[in-house]
């Protein structure tokens, strides 16, 4: 059985209720288990919430939570608000769908299903509540605001009551830096018992990782505090603005290491910032870099310096599928190279899921980010 | 320890310093099948840093180059391990070989000046784990020469950490274990060993900690009041395959019971430990293992049975029996299977009975604890046939398809009152997706960042053998009565039906 659900043709819509909806979820699933039909397990964990702009963007969503559903099988909530005259009558409107996966080969199919929901007009306000409904008991519930839109704000805040997790993606604000700021505003001021999660947070944590690793050596401990200088480049895929990893980035460093900024410039596609920490000064350079053909966009190399010897470097090269670390200092020079990890939105998203509790190191890394990103928008202030 | 700012606040804190791994065995089969594959795949993951340092130790004259190139062709062949030559050129750089007589004590003095230079070119700053994958008879040479060239002792105000990893078996019965154990204690503190037992670094085995001690609901009836009974099965459906040698030494009780069955057991009978630190946790197995009521020569008799394989199918393909496998004497009384019937003399488990089985050739392959309770004390649906109400059943199913399974009865819809068992499931393959971490990189980490909590304390490890060798020595000296078979393929002798027959009670069909 397989019921993927698209945006071209959802199918008939069932009533938005939950009674009808769990009526039709049943009758879905008894002709699943049918005599002659390979064996299903209905499978879930969890809730995902998926809030999108519009209809047109289920098309992206619908495979990046079937993908998800194969490691988190989850009862997934694919929610938006539809224009006027977009829908009939009534102005709510739900259609359902199954995903479905062979985690074992020779094993029975694993599904999970899919709720699709729409509104219009005033109904749009009651999205929350319907969604509410349609909760399975007891599971934690995942919410992912994947078009960050500030009009959507205060349907996903009453939504965000409720979920244990609130999952967004900085990456889809990099068009427009106001809104990025809105969105790392947002991400800092959340109410409190709601863990919080950035899919570019994620992006870096290979980054991050192999960063921290050097430090865990004895011999090489001691340069984490005496680093003077980090170089980030990055191939910009919008020239322009900063990338938020960047930041996320300098932020991680900066908060961790306990460094207090001092001032932050910028020049064409060039960043330049300058830390201060037990009387020493840290330079951080950003250059962007434009994005070669067959070079994915994201940060291209990391370079501390420290202790006036140590040269510590985390780089992907051109071509190559893996991110690759290097530690010089003294006479040893260590390498390691790791896979490049999927960094599409489901993968991310599967990550995140495994992962669900409180993460200190982004808060304090986003309170920095936000301060730097204000602070290049305004350098005066 | 080294404090790192960077890993503040860390989601994944379990990245170890660099250290060097000597693999005492380093062309051996453990070596091969699980030790490299694990090792790459933990690199892979960013889970050990760089200058980790590998250093190969075997007989054969190898140069680095070449012993690179055979871990590279173990990986290849390795399907559950993807291979990058990218990523494997680097982790190479850090894998190194040196030809080996354990029983030169020239080759240590080489192998400490050998690991002094790594520590410099590949800052692995005094951090070393050996591990024992050689045959056991090797272990106290190594161990007493490793000692005596003082490379198993940590400096005091040093920043190096030594630990060692010593496969079992941990001795063949109580006295070598002893003995095992007191070499060992002269060179290492018991804080620097780590016994392994890869049993206890499979998921579902760690999880029946968290199911016992993160559900409320539990632990209520998890006691002699609502447990009729516990039955622990580790079936295997294959036979004894290149391993005659060593099998026909060891036999089921030693290969199986004393370590895996027995630990399984502690942790299903255990009481709650005041925290989830390794020695809390510890310190429980080892509690309930002395609790365990000793075997006289008559319980030997009554309570425990041993049987050899012989010829039959095992999914329609035909198998040999045991006298007939490569390397087992015609006259073997080496027993394939074993069971015994365990009383644990303690409040919460008196007069519960805990039936385990194990053996090789059998059915299918399943390990499975199964806590069996107590019938409703007054049944109220008299017209139904009292025939249809079982026993409910909490079962954790350690492999294949691990899970967890509630058996409850239902009644049939209808108008009778109709009642069926069903089955409640947790399926960990469809409830988190299709990874399982495998035993050993979990156990290897687990080492290099210093917790033992899923190794075996020699306490443990004694109490085991302890209990162990009354049976040990009773069907030793057994030489006359015959040894029960069973046909390949089967669920075991016909004699170990008694076993909780006896009581009214009956092995799962599983």
């Amino acid at each position: 059985m397989n019921n993927i659900p698209s945006a071209e043709n959802l199918g008939i819509p069932v009533e938005a209720d939950a009674e009808a909806v769990e009526r039709k979820l049943v009758s879905f699933w008894k002709s699943a288990g049918e005599d002659g039909k390979p064996a299903v397990i209905r499978a879930c964990s969890c809730n995902l919430i998926a809030f999108v702009r519009d209809r047109g963007r289920l098309q992206e969503l619908f495979p990046v939570l079937a993908k998800v559903s194969e490691w988190h099988p989850s009862r997934s909530l694919a929610v938006f608000v539809a224009p006027d005259e977009e829908l009939s009558p009534p102005d709510m409107h739900a259609w359902i769908g199954a995903q479905c996966s062979i985690p074992f080969s020779g094993g029975p199919q694993v599904c999970s299903e899919t709720i699709a929901l729409a509104a219009r007009n005033r109904a749009r306000l009651s999205l929350p509540d319907a969604v509410l409904s349609l909760l399975i008991p007891d599971l934690p519930v995942y919410l992912y605001w994947r078009s960050f839109w500030i009009s959507d704000q205060d349907l996903v805040e009453r939504l965000a009551r409720f979920s244990h997790l609130l999952i967004v993606d900085s990456h889809r604000t990099r068009e427009d830096p106001a809104n990025r700021l809105r969105l790392l505003r947002l991400l800092i001021e959340r109410p409190a018992g709601i863990a919080m999660r950035d899919l570019n947070w994620s992006r870096i944590t290979p980054w991050r990782d192999l960063i921290a690793q050097f430090f865990d050596s004895a011999s090489l401990n001691r340069y984490v505090h005496e680093i003077t200088e980090v170089d980030i480049t990055r191939n910009l895929s919008a020239p322009g603005s900063i990338p938020t990893r960047t930041l996320l980035l300098t932020g991680w460093l900066a908060s961790s290491l306990g460094w207090q900024r001092v001032s932050a410039e910028r020049s064409g596609d060039r960043w330049s910032s300058v830390w201060k920490s037990r009387g020493r000064e840290i330079r951080v350079r950003f250059t962007g870099t434009e994005s070669r053909a067959g070079q994915p966009p994201g940060i291209g190399s990391v370079t501390l310096r420290a202790g006036g010897e140590a040269v510590f470097s985390v780089f992907v090269e051109g071509g190559s599928r893996c991110l690759t670390a290097t530690a010089s200092a003294g006479e040893s020079r260590l390498v390691h190279s790791v896979p490049e990890e999927p960094l599409d939105e489901a993968s991310l998203l599967i990550r995140e899921l495994s992962q669900t509790g409180e993460d200190a190191a982004f808060k304090a890394a986003l309170a920095e980010a936000y301060e730097l990103e204000k602070a290049f928008s305004c350098p005066q202030s | 320890m080294v404090t790192n700012p960077l890993r503040h606040g860390w989601r994944i804190s379990r990245s170890p310093e660099p250290g060097c791994m000597v693999i005492f065995g380093g062309s051996g089969d453990l070596t091969r099948r699980k030790l490299i594959p694990a090792l790459y795949r933990l690199y892979q993951k960013r889970m050990i840093p760089a200058g980790f340092t590998i250093i190969g130790l075997a007989r054969s004259p190898m140069s680095d180059g070449q012993y690179r190139d055979m871990l590279r062709s173990w990986i290849e062949q390795d399907a559950e391990t993807p291979a990058d030559s990218e990523i494997w050129d680097t982790f190479a750089q850090g894998i190194f070989y040196m030809p080996a007589d354990y029983r030169d004590p020239a080759m240590y003095g080489a192998l400490k000046s050998l690991l002094a230079e790594k520590d410099q070119t590949r800052r692995t700053g005094g951090n070393r784990i050996y591990y024992l994958a050689t045959a056991p008879a090797d272990y106290p040479v190594i161990i007493r020469d490793l000692g005596s060239n003082g490379m198993g002792m940590e400096r005091t105000g040093g920043t190096g950490w030594i630990r060692t990893i010593i496969e079992k078996p941990f001795g063949r019965d109580l006295e070598s274990s002893r003995e095992l154990n007191r070499v060992v204690r002269s060179v290492f503190e018991e804080e620097q060993v780590y016994r392994i037992d890869h049993y206890l670094g499979k998921e579902t085995v760690q999880n029946i900690l968290v199911f016992r001690f993160a559900n409320g609901i539990f632990e209520p009836i998890w006691n002699r009041r609502y447990v009729d009974h516990v039955q622990i099965t580790a079936a295997e459906n294959i036979g004894i395959g290149t391993r005659g040698g060593y099998y026909e030494q060891a036999g089921a009780l030693r290969d199986m019971v004393q370590n895996h069955v027995l630990q399984l057991l502690a942790l299903v009978a255990m009481e709650p430990p005041p925290d989830f630190s390794p020695d809390a946790v510890r310190s429980e197995k080892a509690k309930v293992l002395r609790s365990i009521r000793p075997f006289t020569p008559e319980d030997v008799r009554r309570l425990s049975v041993r049987a050899q394989y012989s010829g039959g199918f095992i999914g329609g393909k035909e198998a040999p029996g045991y006298l007939e496998e490569t390397g087992i004497s015609p006259e073997s009384r080496t027993e394939t299977y074993a069971a015994l019937r365990l009383s644990i003399d303690n409040w919460r488990w008196a007069n519960v009975p805990f039936f385990v089985r194990t053996g090789k050739n059998l059915s299918k392959r399943v390990t499975e604890i199964a806590l069996v309770f107590q019938r409703t004390p007054h049944f109220i649906f008299r017209q139904a046939p009292t025939a249809q109400v079982e026993s409910n059943v909490l079962a954790f199913r350690i492999q294949p398809d691990e899970g967890i399974t509630l058996k409850i009865i239902a009644k049939l819809p209808g108008q009778a009152a109709e009642m069926r068992p069903v089955n409640m499931d947790f399926r960990y393959g469809s409830t988190f997706g299709p990874h399982l971490a495998d035993a050993y990189e979990r156990l290897l980490l687990d080492c290099m960042t210093g917790d033992p909590t899923l190794f075996n304390r020699i306490d443990s490890v004694e109490s085991a053998w302890s209990l162990m060798q009354p049976i040990l020595d009773t069907w030793a000296e057994d030489r006359s009565s015959p040894i029960p078979r069973y046909p390949s393929g089967s669920w075991g002798p016909a004699e170990a039906e008694g076993l909780p027959g006896r009581e009214n009670r009956s092995w799962r069909l599983l």
